[in-house]
Parts: C-alpha cells; sequence; structure tokens
C-alpha cells in the first residue's frame, strides 16, 4: 500500500478515543499521556545529522515492529517527508502528530495503531514520543497501558536514563519521567456562566496549564480545554497523575453545577443556545471552521443535557473531526480551494443533520 | 515596580497585549514569568529559555560575583559541541551529554522550571546500574505475569501447574516484603 492509501485507510477508520464509551464522558472528551524518550549515546534529533536521523529511525521502527508482533498490534508506519502536505495536515487534525512534523527533518516517522489509540512519533523533538489515548477520563488505565509499552519498547532500545535527572530528554522541561498527561475537557457550561477564567486561573496555580483542542497557541475553540501537567521532575508518575486527577474531578464537578445552574436559571438562554446552533449547523450553506465548532459545541452540551435524544455524543465528537480542513479534503478526495472549504463544510453538515 | 503576579520581586518583564484593540499592560518578574508562559500559550512567543536562562545568569553571578563569561571561553558539550548561546537560543540541549556538561547552570534552571532537581519516577528496566528499586520493579512485574498465568492454569483445571505458580509468586512476594524492610508493597 501507497503511503497515500494507508492515509485513506486511517480516514476511514474510526477513532477510538472519539467513537468508544469512556468514564464521564459528558465532560471529559479524551485522556491522553506521552512519555518523551531518547537513545543512549545519540544526538537529539535537532543536532544529529539526517544520515544519523535516518539509522535511529530504522533501529527504533524495528523496535515497534517486534513489540507490536508480541501484543498483536499492527501499527500503521509513515515516513513523514514521502506524504503530502495535505495529509500531514489530516494527521495533524486526528492528533497523531504535532505541529512540528508539518514540516518534517529528515528521519521523521509515524507508528500508529489502526484504531489510533497508540502511536509513536519518531524523531521529533526527541527520539521517541510514546502515546496513549482513550476516550473520556481514564489516566490510570493509560497509565498501565504506556508503561507496559514503555517497558517493552525498552527491551529493544537503550534510553538515555540518568539516576538523578530521570530519563534525558532535548528540552529540559520534559526532563524527568518524561511524562506528560492531559485531559480535553468541554467546559461550555463554565464559560456560559462565564466562571472559566477563575477555573483557568486557579489551574495554573495547582502546576497545570490549560491549552486549547490543538495543543500550544490554540485558544478555546468549541470550549475544549486539555488540561495537563506542566512539571515533569521531582514527582513520580503516579502523585503527578493523582495530582491531575484530583483538579480534574474537581473541574467536572463545577461544569456539572455551572450545567444545572444554566438549566434551572437561564432556561430560556440555555435552550437558544442550542437550538440555535442546532439550526446553523442544520441549515447553513457556507460555514467556517471557527462557527462549525462553536456550534458543534452547543449542540454536544444540548446532547449531554439530553436535549436532543436522536443525536449522540459521539457522534458529535466525530464532526469535531469531519469539519477540519484536511478532512473535508479527503471527504471530497481532492484538494479544495480556501474559499470552498465552507461550502463542503456546510454539505457535510447539512447532510449528516437532514435526517434529524 | 514589583511584579503583579507574586509582589514579592521586581518586574523585570514587561508585556503589552492588544486584544480586539484593548491595550492591556502585565509587569513580571522572571520567575512568574516563565511560569505563565509555559501556561498560557498567548506567551508562548516569548523564549522561556531565554528568559530563565537570564535569570538563571543572574543568579549565579550574584553567587560568584563573575561577569557572562566572554563567548570564546563559554563551556562547550564535550560529546556533541552544543554550547550554551546555542541552548539560549533554541531551548533545546543536543546531547543526553550535555546535562552533566552545564550541570550548573541547568540545576537552577531546572529549579525554577519544574521546582525540583531530582527524579522520583520510573526506571527503565535496562537501567545498567542495579538498584533495589529496579529490582522492585522487575518483582512486581514478574508477580503479575505469574498471577495472570495463574488464572489460565486454574481456568484449564491443571491444578498441579497452579499449585507450582502459586509457589513461586509467594517465593517472590517474600523477596519483595525483604527489599520493602518487612512492609508490604502498597
Amino acid at each position: 500500500m501507497t503511503p497515500e492509501q494507508q492515509i485513506n485507510e486511517l480516514f476511514k477508520q474510526k477513532v477510538c478515543w472519539l467513537s468508544d464509551s469512556g468514564p464521564e464522558d459528558d465532560i471529559a472528551i479524551s485522556s491522553r499521556i506521552r512519555f518523551a524518550r531518547n537513545l543512549q549515546n545519540e544526538m537529539f534529533p535537532l543536532r544529529a545529522k539526517d544520515s544519523v536521523l535516518c539509522g535511529i529511525r530504522d533501529e527504533i521502527m524495528a523496535a515497534i515492529r517486534s513489540v507490536g508482533k508480541a501484543r498483536r498490534i499492527r501499527f500503521c508506519e509513515f515516513n513523514m517527508d514521502e506524504l503530502s502536505a495535505l495529509d500531514r495536515q489530516f494527521l495533524l487534525e486526528r492528533h497523531l502528530i504535532s505541529r512540528e512534523f508539518l514540516n518534517p527533518r529528515h528521519g521523521a516517522a509515524l507508528a500508529t495503531s489502526r484504531e489510533q489509540g497508540t502511536f509513536i512519533m519518531v524523531n521529533e523533538e526527541d527520539h521517541l514520543r510514546i502515546q496513549v489515548l482513550a476516550p473520556g477520563f481514564q489516566l490510570k488505565k493509560l497509565q498501565e497501558r504506556i508503561d507496559k509499552l514503555d517497558d517493552q519498547l525498552s527491551e529493544h532500545l537503550s534510553f538515555a536514563f540518568d539516576s538523578k535527572l530521570g530519563y534525558l530528554t532535548s528540552c529540559p522541561s520534559n526532563l524527568g519521567t518524561g511524562m506528560r498527561a492531559s485531559v480535553m475537557l468541554h467546559l461550555p457550561g463554565l464559560v456560559l456562566t462565564e466562571q472559566i477564567q477563575p477555573v483557568l486561573q486557579g489551574i495554573s496555580k495547582l502546576g497545570l496549564a490549560a491549552r486549547g483542542f490543538f495543543g500550544e497557541g490554540s485558544n478555546n475553540l468549541g470550549n475544549l480545554f486539555q488540561i495537563s501537567n506542566q512539571s515533569s521532575l521531582g514527582e513520580s508518575e503516579k502523585t503527578i497523575l493523582e495530582r491531575i486527577n484530583t483538579v480534574i474531578s474537581q473541574i467536572i464537578l463545577h461544569e456539572k453545577k455551572a450545567r444545572a445552574t444554566l438549566l434551572a436559571g437561564k432556561r430560556e438562554f440555555l435552550l437558544n443556545h442550542v437550538s440555535r446552533a442546532y439550526g446553523l449547523l442544520k441549515h447553513s450553506y457556507l460555514i467556517s471552521g471557527d462557527e462549525a465548532l462553536a456550534a458543534l459545541s452547543a449542540l454536544r452540551l444540548g446532547v449531554d443535557m439530553k436535549m436532543f435524544r436522536s443525536v449522540d455524543i459521539h457522534t458529535v465528537n466525530d464532526l469535531f473531526l469531519r469539519v477540519q480542513t484536511a478532512h473535508l479534503q479527503k471527504y471530497s478526495e481532492r484538494e479544495l480551494e480556501q474559499g470552498e472549504r465552507d461550502a463542503v463544510r456546510a454539505t457535510v453538515l447539512r447532510q449528516y443533520f437532514q435526517d434529524f | 515596580m514589583l511584579c503583579q503576579n507574586c509582589n514579592k520581586n521586581e518586574a523585570t518583564i514587561h508585556v503589552q497585549q492588544v486584544i480586539n484593540g484593548k491595550v492591556t499592560s502585565i509587569h513580571l518578574c522572571a520567575v512568574c514569568a516563565a511560569k505563565k508562559a509555559a501556561a498560557d500559550p498567548d506567551f508562548q512567543s516569548f523564549n522561556l529559555a531565554e528568559m530563565i536562562f537570564d535569570f538563571a545568569g543572574k543568579i549565579a553571578g550574584q553567587n560568584t560575583g563573575k561577569k557572562e563569561e566572554a563567548p570564546q571561553n563559554a563551556p562547550r558539550c564535550s560529546v556533541c559541541g552544543w554550547d550554551l548561546e546555542s541552548y539560549r537560543k533554541t531551548g533545546y540541549l543536543g546531547c543526553p551529554e550535555c546535562y552533566k556538561s552545564f550541570e550548573n547552570i541547568l540545576r537552577e534552571i531546572l529549579k525554577t522550571m519544574h521546582h525540583a532537581d531530582v527524579h522520583k519516577g520510573k526506571i527503565p528496566l535496562n537501567s545498567p546500574d542495579e538498584r533495589p528499586e529496579r529490582t522492585r520493579t522487575l518483582l512486581r512485574r514478574e508477580i503479575e505475569d505469574l498471577r495472570e498465568k495463574l488464572n489460565l492454569a486454574v481456568q484449564k483445571e491443571e491444578y498441579e501447574e497452579a499449585a507450582q505458580i502459586r509457589d513461586r509468586i509467594f517465593a517472590l512476594e517474600e523477596q519483595l516484603l525483604d527489599l520493602n524492610g518487612g512492609k508490604h508493597d502498597a
């Protein structure tokens, strides 16, 4: 199969962390853990020569294949520089790669399971970025999964490790555990009741960071917030995860209260907010990406609050992806000009909602 | 002017934000600015490493009374040749050995970044140095695997094999107990 055919297979494949059910998934969309690892005695990707990086990639890919075989996971492999810009954008929208991989260096690669819940970026900032994703709020289960994967990879690869500093990473901000754990939360209640700012400030005081749907630099499109640990050194993985768990549970509780307050005190406001969004999604002929995400967020709130029994949250989750530009182009099976995208996006949404 | 976040340190970083035509000014000390840069996407355009580096450099300067070293004397990593100036510019180190080469300056940076400078987490299974924590991890994992095997054996009604596995688990648990100084594993 050519890389493009493989990408098209991924496009058809449902994304497990969006289409399966998980704990608290009315508010927590997904949980993710990433481990940063580097090979012993090798320069970090930024500094290493292209030929060295390609060698490192081959070594890591061989290890991933062995582990995949033992665990019966079939990994799809991609060399980043063999993919078109559109296909790279598609992988970014699926959260399988970072923005850095849009302009990849030689030797940059991705291995992902078909369901896209386990994947490894090779030669990004670090030699390995091992990642696992699952629907809902379930960091503990994810930790067991990534821990095992990391152990199995370490049977084939020697990771750069120092007994005092832990896992050595290209950027000192990831040093130690090399772990970043995050939960993606949908918080329209806190946004509508204007409580989100104090909550976000509180989060940063507790040593956690809040980012948008697409990580660093993206704002709170669609009322989606990614909450993650900031520091990776000085605490065990377990302690860091417990800290995140406590804070996330609190935020979920606040969001539930905010939703209840809206329903009790501002019923018309809430109904108006949700129904207008539904109208926009169902009847638009031109709709921008930001507009679509905002409307989908409102619709998801309506679905969570049992206003729309015929729509389920996994479908709305899925639409969060399908309205993104690379997904629209994959759907159309051709490249779309800037001006065409809003029309195609509206068509995708209208087609979906005409049945309701 | 004092930092408006901590109200303790002198504000050395002054930021003007223009959002929808509205101008807001923020005055922060290096420590709070670094924290904000890590937490707030709007601050990402600031080079975090550069700010923290300046801060750490100042502390080092205060302690030794020395001015910044001239570039030609600047320390380089003996393995990859990376220098502090390159780190300052990019925010990245060159190779794992850089952590040893720039140990002193990094210690201050790590304290600012993580409020800690010692790793307390996972140890790789192939870690070259033998330490009790690693043995514990290995023991725990072996016990876990054996428990799975035990369940399978019981399901298949292979009781003789199950008994052997059970004895092996008991033996390993005892070893783990010894390593923990007599305390049961949490």
